[in-house]
């Protein structure tokens, strides 16, 4: 919690009989994030278990397979147990590889013969409606044949050549027939008509006959292609479920004989360098020793300086654990930084909730994260990897939403709740209707409160940062400085303001603003004793922070501005009218409302993460962690006995 | 000559403000989100970082707001 789980740096060693029961060892407890060995005088980079080549062979085969009959992932993975793999998986390969070979090679000489044929067709179909053997025009010795393609009837050009020619002339193709001594100044009356030319196919038989005959062959050579297909396919229905699962086992196989390439190796003995959770350590060290009566043994080592930081596993309650993608999204938090994900576990669906305030849309997002609904839409919109975690941070966001959306009274943007409920909380009147003029003053103010309280954390956050990275004389003088100014521009902008919007003028004498202007002014000489200059440049942008929480209420002021369009200027008009008016006036609302709550959804989400990654973040985190990424693996399809 | 004035000058500045600063908003939000999208598909480990430069401008329109509501309400 707050604090990103303590690790320590272990070296696990032993002799080299044990090197398999330790792999396994290791990737059953999923907790050792390993370094990369080093070589060094004694110790080289190791080589793979003896399996490893046998493993890799078989996985290299099986991918073939997969991909020769495009195997897909079943979507609803059944566990095959992994002994059965091991049993069958050498009978099986060769049993599908045959198959497999047999038919690709069937299907490669069908389509083949197909696209010959195929061929053949196109060049012989312009010549369709000859009605002799084409051959027959390739053997003349005295004249000259002309076929192509041109535009128009040439017949006028040519019989000013000559009047002994012969032509055929079809939509398709003209052939003409002319003597060799014309040919010349014909092919030139042929050109200015566009002519392209077709070749003659070689054929002994009348076009309309071998036409005939191809497309008996083709249809035949189809049917044939159709049955080896629908024997593939089955072969693919009977054997993806297995195939996915010795997929998935024989990449756990490989990995884990390939293991060792990360350990450091001498001629009797194996060296591990690794991160471990320093709470686990007693239990992974007992787990260790076990292995071959005492073969394997752990030892903590102080990690040396300049090293890479330890790698960074969030330790949060279960609860906050959706808020971990926002970080991980932004970047981790380092070694020696506060996890910040349980202050946005209560801040996200705040802001949130104050931002969409609406029971209704509340309600329907609660509906759609609990359907499942979300989750469809983000695969559709091929994002299925952020899906989960979104989920569960829009549930407590739509949470939010509906109590906010009581206290504001907003169903849909309609004002009805307050009719039957509200109560006086520290003399505020509830429902608040926060659309209305009177009520833009307070909730302005209210949010450059929640500002000035978020600020605020943010800087006792970083004040625990830099004690902890720079000594405590440091983080009294950096964060507390930032402290004392917020607190000092706090008080003097709520004496000021007032004043300066009535026109009555700042009224330097007044005690608290005497008071804020000598707290800024210690802020800002403590934190320009350690940051220098840049504490007077980011003066201004304290101010700037603090007023971008009035996007909390503007937000939610646009969301309602929207609403009530549709609501009031279309619909309510539309359906008085009656009639006809009402079935407009319904699909106007159903429309109006799922636009705004489109955006109901991306603007909140976008401007509360935001005023964390911008405003928040920016006052005390640093991030760049590195994930703990332990040797583990992931069985979907197989499971062990 | 006096060319508004009452409340449409009121409503007007409000508008201007507002608009203007919208404009502002848009237009440094169009250099920084085509520069961070070449970025990303670079690189998409940096949404993170590229969400936060893609979402800096938009002070810009919420002062905008601010002044408008000062401007219409006299807040």
């Amino acid at each position: 919690m707050l604090k990103t789980e303590r690790m320590t740096r272990v070296l696990v060693m032993g002799t080299m009989d044990a090197i398999r029961e330790t792999v396994d060892y290791l990737y059953g407890t999923q907790s050792f994030h390993v370094v990369d060995f080093k070589r060094d005088e004694v110790h080289d980079i190791g080589t793979p278990l003896a399996e490893a080549n046998e493993a890799s062979a078989k996985l290299l085969k099986m991918m073939s397979v997969s991909s020769s009959l495009d195997v897909e992932e079943p979507s609803t993975p059944q566990k095959v147990p992994v002994d059965k793999i091991r049993r069958e998986l050498d009978a099986a390969l060769t049993h599908m590889e045959l198959e497999i070979s047999a038919e690709m090679h069937a299907r490669k000489g069908i389509e083949d013969l197909l696209s010959q044929k195929k061929a053949m067709l196109a060049s012989i179909s312009p010549f369709c409606e000859l009605d002799f053997r084409l051959d027959l025009l390739t053997h003349l010795t005295s004249v000259a044949v002309l076929s192509g393609r041109l535009r128009g009837n040439p017949e006028g050009d040519l019989k000013a050549i000559t009047d002994a020619y012969g032509m055929f002339n079809s939509q398709d193709i003209t052939v003409v027939l002319i003597g060799k001594e014309h040919a010349e100044p014909a092919m030139k009356a042929l050109s200015a008509r566009g002519f392209a030319e077709v070749k003659i196919p070689q054929l002994d038989e009348v076009p309309a006959d071998a036409m005939g005959r191809l497309n008996r062959e083709i249809t035949e050579l189809e049917a044939k292609l159709a049955e080896v297909e629908g024997r593939l396919g089955k072969l693919k229905t009977a054997n993806s479920q297995f195939i996915t699962a010795a997929l998935e086992n024989l990449t756990i196989e490989a990995n884990k004989a390939e293991a060792p390439l990360r350990f450091g190796t001498a001629r009797f003995t194996f060296l591990i360098d690794a991160w471990v959770p320093t709470r686990q350590m007693e239990t992974l060290r007992k787990g260790l020793a076990g292995i071959r009566s005492g073969a394997v043994d752990m030892v903590p080592i102080a990690a040396e300086e300049g090293e890479d930081s330890p790698p960074i596993l969030m330790d949060n309650p279960k609860a906050a654990r959706p808020m971990q993608m926002l970080l991980e999204m932004f970047s981790l938090p380092s070694y020696n930084e506060i996890d910040p994900a349980l202050f946005m576990f209560v801040t996200f669906p705040l802001f949130y909730g104050l931002m969409l305030g609406d029971i209704g849309y509340g309600v329907v997002i609660l509906i759609l994260v609990l359907s499942g609904g979300l989750t469809k839409l983000m695969n559709r919109l091929g994002m299925s990897g952020g899906a989960p975690g979104l989920n569960k941070i829009l549930l407590y966001c739509s949470i939010s939403s509906i109590i906010f959306g009581f206290l504001f009274d907003e169903i849909f943007g309609f004002e009805i709740l307050g009719h039957y409920f509200s109560f006086t909380l520290f003399d505020i009147h509830f429902p608040v209707h926060r659309g209305e003029t009177e009520m833009v003053a307070p909730m302005l103010i209210l949010c450059v409160w929640i500002g000035i309280g978020h600020l605020m954390l943010g800087y006792i956050a970083g004040f625990r940062n830099v004690w902890v990275q720079h000594g405590l004389k440091h983080a009294i003088l950096e964060k507390g400085g930032w402290c004392l100014i917020l607190v000092g521009l706090t008080l003097f902008a709520f004496s000021a303001m007032p004043r300066l919007i009535s026109g009555e003028g700042i009224q330097f004498n007044d005690p608290q603003a005497i008071a804020g202007i000598a707290l800024l002014g210690t802020g800002v000489a403590m934190a320009f004793a350690v940051e220098g200059i840049n504490t007077l440049l980011e003066l201004p942008g304290l101010s700037g922070n603090l007023l971008s929480y009035t996007r909390i209420y503007a937000i939610g002021l646009s969301s309602i501005g929207i609403a009530l369009a549709f609501n009031e200027n279309l619909a309510m008009p539309a359906i008085e009218s009656g009639g006809f008016g009402i079935i407009i006036g319904v699909a106007v609302l159903i429309g109006g409302h799922a636009l705004n709550l489109a955006l109901g959804i991306i603007g909140p989400l976008i401007q509360t993460l935001r005023l964390h990654y911008v405003e928040f973040f920016t006052k005390f985190y640093k991030g760049g962690g590195i994930k703990f990424n332990p040797l583990r693996y992931v069985r979907k399809h197989t499971k062990e006995v | 000559m006096v060319l508004l004035e009452g409340a449409g000058a009121v409503a007007m500045a409000a508008a201007a403000v507002i608009g203007l600063a919208a404009l502002a908003t848009a237009w440094a939000e169009k250099e920084i989100g085509s520069a961070a999208v070449g970025a990303m598909a670079e690189n998409d480990k940096i949404f993170g970082k590229a969400l936060i430069l893609m979402v800096i401008p938009e002070t810009i329109i919420i002062f905008g707001f601010l002044i408008a509501l000062l401007i219409v309400g006299k807040v």
